[in-house]
């Protein structure tokens, strides 16, 4: 237990075994799915499955915490649960290395408690909303783009996301694109939304958190 | 007075606020037309502390002391 020993002045036992218990998805291993991967094994979940088509390249080096000059050219997924592992052998990782469209292969989510939105692209997010609701697990949802982010948790049916990216094709990250530095912060807001979540600690439902930490501001601008 | 604020990657458009002039059936599209925002780089609005998105905001007529967020959208991962 000495492992999980800095996380029990907020997390009690039984709240610990709580987390122990749960089975989660992550899809996109990009900036925010590999601080969210490093994180949800560190906390010690049950279960992780992680999806992502993609390699590593050079571009990814800035920000992507699995992304290595002796990692360009392999598998995130591939690459993801090797380390992953490293950090924490008791939990089970599953690699699904293909794209997440409405063709996946819908038997990943068997069991899953939650899932977390770390795609980088408009389609994508409103698939995990659509399969969120279909299969009723709720989705932890992030988004970054240059100083910025968003996070909430998007309950099934809510259809938040379509809502706020409706007639959208892209975001502020095309121009803004993705710094060193902003993945880590709001991947982990994801990660303590989710800890909040699954232990009834008053979490962002149903709300969109928008995070400026250049001027430092911090508001609801979604809610319903 | 009407207060507009801008965020993230949309302050290009005018700085983080600006003020304008109340006018009888000022809506919230003739402030987004006039600070010449593209419909498609606005994700959220809040007018006087409603959250909404553009389809159902922009028609909505702002009030002498209005106060209106405009938040553009954002999918980085």
């Amino acid at each position: 237990m000495d492992q999980y020993s800095k996380n029990m002045g907020i997390i009690n036992l039984e709240e610990h075994i709580k987390i122990t218990q749960t089975k989660v998805l992550v899809v996109g291993l990009g900036g925010l799915g590999g601080f969210i991967a490093s994180s949800l094994v560190r906390l010690g979940v049950k279960e992780l499955v992680i999806v992502d088509f993609d390699k590593f390249d050079e571009s990814n080096l800035n920000r992507q915490i699995y992304s290595t000059t002796s990692s360009i050219g392999k598998s995130k997924a591939e690459v993801t649960k090797k380390n992953l592992e490293d950090i924490n052998p008791s939990v089970k990782i599953k690699k699904v290395e293909t794209r997440y469209d409405d063709t996946i292969d819908k038997s990943i989510l068997d069991d899953i408690d939650i899932i977390f939105d770390a795609v980088d692209n408009i389609e994508t997010k409103l698939i995990l909303e659509k399969h969120s609701s279909l299969y009723n697990i709720p989705l932890i949802h992030g988004a970054i783009g240059g100083w910025y982010g968003q996070v909430g948790v998007i309950m099934p049916n809510s259809n938040i996301l379509s809502e706020i990216y409706m007639n959208k094709t892209k975001g502020i990250e095309d121009t803004l694109k993705s710094p060193t530095f902003i993945p880590g912060i709001v991947g982990n807001m994801m990660i303590s939304e989710f800890i909040k979540f699954i232990l009834g600690k008053g979490a962002l439902v149903n709300q969109i958190l928008y995070i400026d930490v250049l001027d430092h501001e911090y508001r609801i601008i979604y809610k319903k | 007075m009407i207060t507009v604020k801008l965020y993230s990657a949309i302050r290009k458009y005018g700085g983080k606020e600006v003020m304008f002039e109340y006018k009888k059936n000022l809506r919230v599209r003739d402030i987004v037309e006039e600070l010449k925002i593209p419909i498609k780089e606005i994700s959220i609005i809040i007018l006087d502390h409603f959250d909404s998105t553009p389809d159902i905001m922009l028609d909505h007529e702002v009030k002498e002391s209005s106060l209106i967020h405009l938040f553009p959208p954002m999918a980085g991962g």
